[in-house]
């Protein structure tokens, strides 16, 4: 093209031939390049050729500017399947925490996309899709990872769990780098002090300060427990509330604390996080690195695996559990929906055993799956001989009553844990089991916690206690964050072992093992099709529920994903491309 | 720099001029101050940073001294501060030399220099206090972009008028930078400054998003890094250019791949694969552009080795020649997939971004400067062994954090990649950092001492004769125009 630019190719004659002109661009130097030439071609066709192709083609693409994403739902029958769906728009307060996070930079240190990498879909979750951007502006992929990837954060950890690494990240994990965010938080500069209520109760005093933070009219109280250090976190639902402090353990013994209150911008920003990787549905309870079914596994009991234990102890758990693991770590305060367990009395939660304690096992699937819905994460990203010997640690340096120190009591040493109860293979899933689950629900008094409809919101459960003296709140069983696991195997062993410390007893004297996995099967169902952080329906057909019920389709995997009826139609072109396991898996719909 | 060449030298349309009095100095003694102030403060931001890394509480509790809002002020002050305001000095220098006319407008030259620095300050203060885009390379507020724009603006038409008026039409090969640099990032400005921030959604956000990133690196602080070596090398080696034919190779490649490249920033990611392919293709082709220009660059010095030890900008430009080599061997190969799996996410990348920003494009700006600071004021530089000093800290430094950083990366993203539990990998990276942190503080009394020095040029009285130098080799390329 520059052979045909007066401007730069060497002067010649007028009438030179077709040759002439060949042989003077090939004698074309570098200082015959003009200044206009170097300004049009380099300057501006060469840089809008890039972003014609680089920015604007790709762009022109369907599947590029799609909210299309394939999601996990629970089905009628408690199964968990793939399916098309559409993302979702950030509620106002989202939207706030999202211009926190984007504020504060914690896309620096975050990324927001899951590669088809090695180790990724183990550490993180499903590979990230294009649609689950769509409401992302601007998009927040990040290109460091200074911390771990954040796509997939949604719902791993409790609202809880974020106040308390906010606060102090290294409170939770010594190991942790993350700056300190106490700047989300009310930090009121004087100390308050902890008065009698006439009533024989502890509440706060009654000033300028906690007016702000309470309402000490209300006769909704809300009970919180400072931390030993006299630090109290106050959330923003107390601002309806008035304040109840309760040490049933002399958890504080002071008689003032200093506050962290609950903002709206940290709300926000949890409520940000939680969304992160939402768009996929219960993507997590079909997550196969966090499931782990195991009855027996067990290191030796040695010294030296229990010292070893003892510094996995230190760097992941002392946070919440605290030093003497006696469930009041600096972390707990925060913790105020749910306390930390206290090892001392080794009760524990979950097991397959008669109580009181658990195996090796047991522990070994609570620590690896964690505990949906509490501020215990899962910890499976940790190697299983550093899970293994935090339980050696756990069970014979902490489960220990001390309160007669000459004669120290060992639980796990005296009172070894009995056979684990086996699980059968669960019925196949029907419409009578579930009609029978509803009447065994009913005849439990399943709903006088955990509500008629599930949501947790029974009329004993304002008052229930645990084994400590703490509120513990009924589940909401409407999310599907099931405490013990989503599998149906999972509700079934919690019917029959009950959870030690709480108020949910055992039914497996009461109820027959047919109506417990009826009950099972119908607990799951209260979770059926619903939104995994509001519990709410999704919008989906009655047609595209039944297809999904049928046990026989076949939809375990993304690409296998069920196309919902008339969803082909809708998305036109970009059907084609995307190719054809999922036609397949549609058109083997019954 | 005691030799001084007679203007009758200069043959052609040049004869008989006396170039030092078409260089506007108040304009570029202006730009350079600012230059030196913001390479004084934004380095150092770095360091205090990076000591995060190993003491994540040392800063106190305090947001605003999160890294999460200083690591922009540290990014933004070295790309628009640092350097930028250093290039556009010492272009101040070099395009009224190169044209035989001075700039147009001159009058234009201190105000827009305050202007550059008010801005760039102000928005590098309100990054602290929250304001944030969320865009990388371009987080800064409006109120600190519309200046910026307009500066950048203004300072392309006066180069370019400049240009247009030149007395000899053969454009010498820093000019053909120049002139793409600026129109490149005019254009550039108002994608990242004024589209990005608004519009575009998803993974379009982020595809748009690598092409602005990497105009800012590619086809800002690129270019012009060559607007200056390209100038500034030959004039300190008292050499000609090496191969004219070569620049050419060099340029056009650079200029038709360098903007298909930003994607590699996100491969992997749900962008288009073909696209993530073309950018990676791309990168890979740029190895043509970078190895010919280095060979032009160290051709250049062919001769003239044995006065390079005396020859402090020449060798803080070679210095940077050696880092872009290895930053840009980098740059390219982890844009390849595989190499990307194992390196993207962590210290590679910023060993690879530190060695071609830091370690090329500051180091060839201070070259730059060193060469102008003392023909401004007429002087001798104040002290060669200080200024010794200051090139040997940058180069330990800068090389120990090359090396470091590229280990720790390496490290970690296999680490990563065979399923190490995360914060098992963050406690092995801790010796790294510290190291990291080392360096940075060696690049930083470096540069300090540098400032120092430059300082002392302009303050300590000398009586040199006013004698302009003057360099053969450089402007009239061609044959006398017609």
């Amino acid at each position: 093209m520059s052979a045909h630019d007066d401007s730069t190719r060497p002067r010649g004659g007028v009438g030179e031939s077709r040759a002439a002109r060949w042989r003077a661009w090939w004698r074309w130097r570098p200082e015959a390049i003009s200044a206009r030439f170097v300004a049009l071609v380099a300057g501006i066709i060469f840089f809008f050729l890039a972003v014609l192709t680089q920015g604007v083609l790709p762009f022109i693409e369907p599947s590029a500017r799609t909210t299309e994403v394939t999601a996990v739902v629970r089905t009628d029958y408690g199964q968990l399947k793939w399916m098309l769906s559409d993302a979702t728009d950030y509620t106002p307060t989202q939207q706030l925490g999202r211009q926190i996070y984007l504020r504060e930079g914690c896309w620096y240190c975050h990324s927001q996309y899951v590669r088809p990498v090695t180790g990724e879909t183990r550490r993180w979750g499903p590979v990230s899709e294009a649609g689950e951007y769509a409401y992302d502006v601007p998009h927040l992929f990040g290109t460091r990872r200074i911390g771990p990837d954040l796509t997939r954060v949604g719902l791993k950890y409790s609202n809880e769990w974020h106040f308390a690494h906010f606060w102090n990240p290294r409170e939770l994990l010594p190991d942790s780098i993350m700056a300190p965010y106490r700047g989300l938080f009310d930090t009121p500069r004087d100390p308050v002090k902890i008065v009698d209520d006439g009533a024989g109760n502890r509440t706060l005093e009654n000033n300028a300060v906690t007016q702000k933070l309470f309402d000490f009219s209300s006769k909704v109280q809300v009970k919180l427990t400072p931390n030993a250090g006299g630090l109290l976190f106050v959330p923003l639902e107390a601002r309806d509330k008035a304040p109840a402090i309760i040490v049933p353990n002399n958890e504080y013994i002071g008689n003032t604390v200093m506050i962290a209150a609950e903002t709206k911008e940290l709300e926000g920003l949890i409520a940000y996080l939680q969304k992160l990787g939402m768009n996929r549905g219960k993507w997590r309870d079909v997550f196969e690195p966090q499931q782990l079914e195991v009855t027996q596994a067990t290191l030796p009991r040695s010294s030296e695996w229990i010292a070893y234990g003892r510094v996995v102890y230190e760097r992941r758990c002392v946070g919440c559990h605290g030093a003497k693991g006696d469930g009041n770590g600096p972390a707990a305060t925060f913790l105020y929906r749910q306390r930390p367990r206290s090892f001392a009395a080794a009760v524990f939660k979950f097991r397959l055993t008669k109580e009181p304690v658990p195996t090796d096992g047991d522990l070994l699937r609570t620590i690896t799956r964690g505990v949906r819905g509490t501020a215990m994460p899962p910890w499976y990203e940790l190697p299983l001989t550093d899970r293994l010997a935090v339980i050696q640690y756990i069970k014979y340096e902490l489960a220990v009553d001390r309160s007669d120190p000459a004669k120290p009591y060992s639980f796990f040493i005296e009172e070894p844990p009995g056979a684990p109860l086996h699980i059968q293979r669960p019925p196949t899933p029907s419409q009578q089991i579930l009609v029978r689950g509803k009447e065994v629900w009913q005849i439990a008094k399943c709903w006088e916690c955990h509500g008629n409809t599930g949501r947790g919101d029974g009329e004993k459960a304002a008052g229930l206690k645990d084994d400590l003296g703490f509120p513990i709140p009924p589940a909401d069983l409407t999310t599907g964050q099931f405490k013990s696991g989503p599998a149906v195997e999972d509700i079934f062993r919690t019917m029959t072992t009950g959870l030690s410390g709480t108020p949910m007893p055992n039914y497996r004297d009461s109820l027959p093992e047919e109506d417990r996995w009826a009950l099972a099967y119908y607990v799951l169902s209260l979770s059926a099709f619903t939104d995994p952080i509001t519990g709410e329906p999704l919008p989906i057909a009655p047609a595209d529920r039944t297809a999904l019920n049928d046990p026989k389709l076949q939809a375990d995997t993304p690409d296998k994903a069920y196309i919902p009826n008339g969803r082909a139609q809708r998305t036109g072109g970009s059907k084609a491309a995307r190719g054809s396991p999922r036609g397949a898996a549609a058109a083997k719909q019954p | 720099m005691a030799e001084v060449l007679p203007a009758e030298r200069l043959h052609g349309r040049f004869a008989g001029i006396n170039l030092d009095d078409l260089v506007d100095w108040v304009v570029v003694r202006t730009w350079l101050y600012f230059g030196m102030f913001w390479l004084l403060v934004t380095p150092s931001i770095g360091v205090a940073l990076s000591s995060l890394f190993n003491h994540p509480d040392y800063l106190g509790n305090a947001i605003g001294l999160t890294f999460g809002r200083l690591r922009p002020v540290h990014v933004n002050g070295v790309i628009f501060g640092a350097f930028s305001t250093l290039f556009i000095g010492e272009c101040y220098y070099l395009v009224p030399r190169l044209c035989g006319v001075r700039v147009v407008w001159p009058q234009l030259g201190v105000p827009l220099a305050w202007l550059w620095s008010i801005a760039v300050f102000a928005g590098l203060v309100s990054l602290a206090f929250g304001q944030n885009h969320g865009l990388e390379a371009g987080e800064l507020p409006l109120f600190a972009e519309i200046p910026i724009f307009i500066v950048v603006a203004t300072v392309t038409a006066q180069f370019l008028i400049t240009i247009g008026q030149r007395l000899e039409p053969p454009l010498y090969v820093a000019l053909w930078y120049l002139i793409a640099t600026f129109i490149w990032t005019t254009m550039n400005l108002v994608l990242g400054s004024f589209i990005l921030p608004y519009t575009i959604s998803g993974i379009n956000s982020a595809a748009f998003h690598g092409l602005y990133i990497h105009y800012i690196v590619g086809l800002w602080l690129t270019p012009a890094g060559y607007v200056l070596i390209y100038y500034f090398l030959p004039v300190s080696a008292h050499n000609p250019l090496f191969a004219h034919k070569l620049s050419l190779v060099g340029f056009w490649s650079l200029a038709l791949f360098y903007p298909f490249v930003g994607i590699h920033h996100y491969l992997y990611s749900p962008i288009a694969d073909w696209a993530e392919t073309l950018a990676i293709i791309t990168s890979m082709l740029l190895i043509i552009p970078v190895w010919t220009v280095l060979v032009n660059f160290f051709g250049t010095m062919t001769g003239k080795w044995h006065e390079f030890g005396r020859n402090l900008p020449a060798k803080f430009l070679i210095m940077g020649s050696l880092m872009y080599l290895v930053g840009c061997f980098q740059g390219s190969t982890e844009a390849l997939r595989s190499i990307q799996q194992p390196t993207h996410f962590s210290d590679f990348v910023i060993s690879h971004s530190h060695l071609t920003v830091f370690g090329t494009f500051v180091v060839w700006a201070m070259g730059g400067l060193v060469y102008v600071w003392p023909r401004a004021f007429k002087r001798e530089i104040w002290s060669f062994r200080l200024g010794n000093w200051s090139f040997w800290l940058i180069t330990v430094g800068i090389s120990t954090m090359g090396l470091v950083l590229t280990a720790a990366g390496l490290q970690q993203g296999f680490q990563w990649m065979s399923g190490t539990e995360w914060l098992d990998t963050v406690v092995w990276m801790q010796p790294y950092w510290l190291v990291r942190t080392m360096s940075g503080i060696s690049m930083d009394i470096g540069m300090s001492l540098l400032v120092i020095n430059l300082a002392m040029t302009a303050l300590t009285s000398q009586v040199v004769a006013p004698a302009p130098a003057i360099e053969p080799g450089v402007i009239p390329v061609g044959r006398p125009a017609e």
